[in-house]
């Protein structure tokens, strides 16, 4: 198989998966409103909580990055230039929502969990399904903004250290070149 | 955008779209469908195509 066969094959499981996720987490959610219970939907749970989990990590097993990625998983630049600087936010973005989300619905799942070991998930109306969605709702947003203010700090930290290395490296070459030119002029 | 100089060069060296393929290790498609212009292929498989008709990158790859 060569690199184009494997690229459309590997375009064509993502959007699969996409739409298997998609189809996993509406099935999930009814058979938890319906049933009430947490049992019958564990499968659909692990799913949603344990695929994204998994993308991220296969993602980010590149060892050679040291910032945190794009969407489409490349690099993304320590330049100071405001186009690499919205792209470096969006990657913050993108890597805060991935935190965030995952936490946020486990920590709902657990919610739930807890509800249905002490019997209270049957008494659940909309009131308290609207409640606990609340919840958990104010949670990523908490979880968004902590997570994106480290990524801001830590990396934009990391990239200006980046930059300041990259033009001491120009300013060594530019001179060396300088000692090489004089050096010739003299020797000529 | 069709790559020309890349099947000149495989004409110049007689070789048929399926033997090229054989020669750098992907599929005849593949080796179509960069001659037509509707696959991208990575630096890496540019490289083994230019090693295999004896051309450099910018003989077969560079656009003008």
């Amino acid at each position: 198989m060569d690199e184009r066969q494997k690229n459309l094959i590997a375009s064509a499981m993502a959007k699969v998966l996409v739409i298997v996720y998609i189809v996993v987490l509406i099935i999930g959610i009814t058979k938890l409103i319906v049933s009430r219970s947490i049992l019958s939907c564990l499968f659909e749970l692990i799913f949603v909580t344990g695929v994204p989990v998994l993308v991220y990590i296969f993602i980010h097993s590149r060892k050679n990055v040291s910032f945190p990625m794009s969407i489409a998983g490349l690099a993304v630049k320590p330049d100071s230039n405001s186009r690499a600087f919205k792209g470096r936010i969006m990657a913050y973005i993108f890597d805060s929502l991935q935190y965030s989300s995952v936490i946020s619905v486990f920590i709902f799942a657990m919610d739930i969990w807890n509800a249905h070991s002490d019997g209270s998930l049957a008494k659940f109306g909309v009131n308290e399904w609207l409640d606990s969605v609340g919840n958990m709702l104010i949670q990523f947003m908490i979880l968004f903004a902590i997570y994106f203010a480290m990524d801001f700090f830590m990396f934009e930290f990391r990239a200006k250290k980046v930059r300041e290395q990259k033009e001491r490296k120009l300013r060594r070459e530019k001179s060396y070149k300088k000692i090489m030119e004089n050096k010739d002029e003299k020797e000529s | 955008m069709k790559n020309k100089k890349m099947m000149l060069a495989r004409l110049e060296n007689d070789l048929s779209q399926t033997g090229l393929a054989k020669l750098v290790g992907v599929s005849r498609q593949t080796i179509g469908l960069i001659e037509s212009g509707e696959y991208n292929p990575t630096l890496k498989l540019c490289k083994a195509i230019c090693a295999a008709l004896g051309k450099t990158l910018n003989d077969l790859f560079w656009e003008e």
